[in-house]
């Protein structure tokens, strides 16, 4: 320390300082309750305004991502150098059932084509995608949400579902040109309809920012098994249906709950998907559900199921 | 022209806890890849402006901690405004205390701060 105690104490005993200083606190104070006040009754200007801001926070996050993303790599290898005879082991053994897989893997593809032929079957696992790079840890205390690298110019929207290679991710909440934040699954606000796969029971994936999201809206006579696949119900029309999602999990003092494939903690790579539902039989129904118009309040507060 | 060079040096070094504070406030949300860290990040920001306020208020001002406050909404996404009052009260209440804080011990430093955070949190 340059100063010694005393004069640094003084310096804060200065009465002009601290009546400046309550001025300013007081200024701050009301600006900042202001514009809380106005994100809260206002989601409508405050989602255009964060996507702004979105756009301006990814240059800084990129800069100083730089070295850490060089450190992350570090990180990683110095972890799998530990555990490599182990893996190896374990991947050997692996490959050969997968060998074995595989061919019943082609079988049944085969067939299901030449299957699906016949039938005439429409593809409804194909859609568009973009592929952004995860710029923000989902840190806060109060918000699971990341940044992404990918934004309006690159064609994403609001409201379209988001996936890295394991599963369900979550989807776009507000987007800047170039950059759109995530809301993940396991936000507080995040619900996705879900089916499960075994017993085609139907619910509602609710996530309560813990990493383990709560399934709400079952059935009571519903019965589920543990382990089984969940996956998106497609209803509501946010997600595309057949989406994997995670397994049900057992926990230790409470109902089952939903352990995500996806890996959430550290994303690295997602994918965006430019889904939309199959449009109502009749255009009269069309026009008088808009869209946008009656929900985009709640997307402040974004919810997943809004039909 | 040496007292030229003495202002600036001294406004660099003015600047220096409002500047790592918003580094600090960065760096938390950069994605380290590395798993759980989220659950035990640290209120980086937080730690900035309880350091600095108890070290040197008059370098921490109430605006360096509302836009401290203000830049990790930005970067959270979060409702605006909340990160920035939640500092800003951080900011004050510590000035208040401060006089039980200052010069004293490193672990009364803490002490204070583990109750600063449960505070805010």
């Amino acid at each position: 320390m340059r100063r010694p105690t005393r004069s640094r104490l003084k310096s804060t005993v200065n009465p002009m300082e601290t009546l400046a200083q309550r001025v300013s606190f007081v200024t701050f104070l009301i600006i900042g309750l202001a514009l809380f006040v106005f994100s809260k009754f206002n989601p409508q200007t405050t989602v255009q305004v964060q996507s702004f801001l979105t756009d301006a926070a990814t240059p800084v996050l990129q800069a100083v991502g730089q070295p850490v993303e060089a450190g992350r790599e570090g990180v990683g290898r110095l972890g799998d150098i530990i555990d490599s005879v182990n893996e190896m082991e374990r991947l050997r053994e692996q490959n050969e059932r997968l060998q074995e897989w595989r061919l019943v893997a082609l079988r049944l593809s085969e067939e299901n084509e030449r299957l699906r032929g016949i039938l005439r079957v429409k593809d409804e696992t194909d859609y568009p995608f973009v592929t952004a790079r995860v710029i923000s840890d989902p840190g806060g205390p109060f918000l699971r949400a990341v940044l992404v690298t990918a934004g309006r110019r690159d064609g994403v929207e609001r409201r379209q579902p988001v996936m890295d290679e394991r599963g369900l991710v979550g989807h776009t909440i507000n987007v800047g040109a170039a950059a759109a934040r995530v809301l993940l699954i396991t936000d507080l606000n995040s619900r996705v309809p879900i089916v499960m796969e075994e017993t085609g029971v139907r619910a509602v994936m609710e996530g309560d920012n813990s990493a383990r999201p709560r399934i709400a809206f079952l059935p009571v006579e519903a019965r589920i098994k543990e382990g089984e696949r969940v996956l998106t119900s497609g209803d509501g029309g946010l997600f595309p249906p057949f989406v994997l999602i995670g397994r049900v999990v057992r926990t230790e003092n409470g109902p089952p709950r939903i352990q995500p494939s996806a890996d959430l903690a550290r994303l690295g790579y997602v994918r965006i998907f430019d889904y939309s539902p199959p449009a109502p039989p009749s255009a009269e129904i069309a026009e008088e559900a808009p869209a946008e118009g009656p929900d985009a309040g709640e997307d402040a507060a974004p919810n997943g199921e809004q039909q | 022209m040496g007292g030229l060079l003495h202002l600036i040096g001294v406004a660099i070094r003015s600047a220096i806890p409002a500047v790592l504070g918003f580094l600090l406030a960065t760096l938390a949300s950069v994605p380290t890849g590395i798993e759980h860290l989220g659950s035990v990040m640290p209120a980086l920001a937080l730690i900035a402006v309880y350091y600095w306020t108890v070290q040197r208020p008059d370098l921490m001002a109430p605006a360096a901690a509302f836009l401290i406050g203000l830049w990790k909404d930005i970067l959270l996404g979060g409702p605006l405004g909340l990160m920035a009052v939640l500092l800003l009260l951080a900011r004050t209440f510590v000035v208040n205390q401060r006089q039980f804080v200052a010069g004293q011990a490193f672990l009364v430093g803490w002490m204070g701060f583990i109750l600063l955070s449960a505070g805010v949190a």
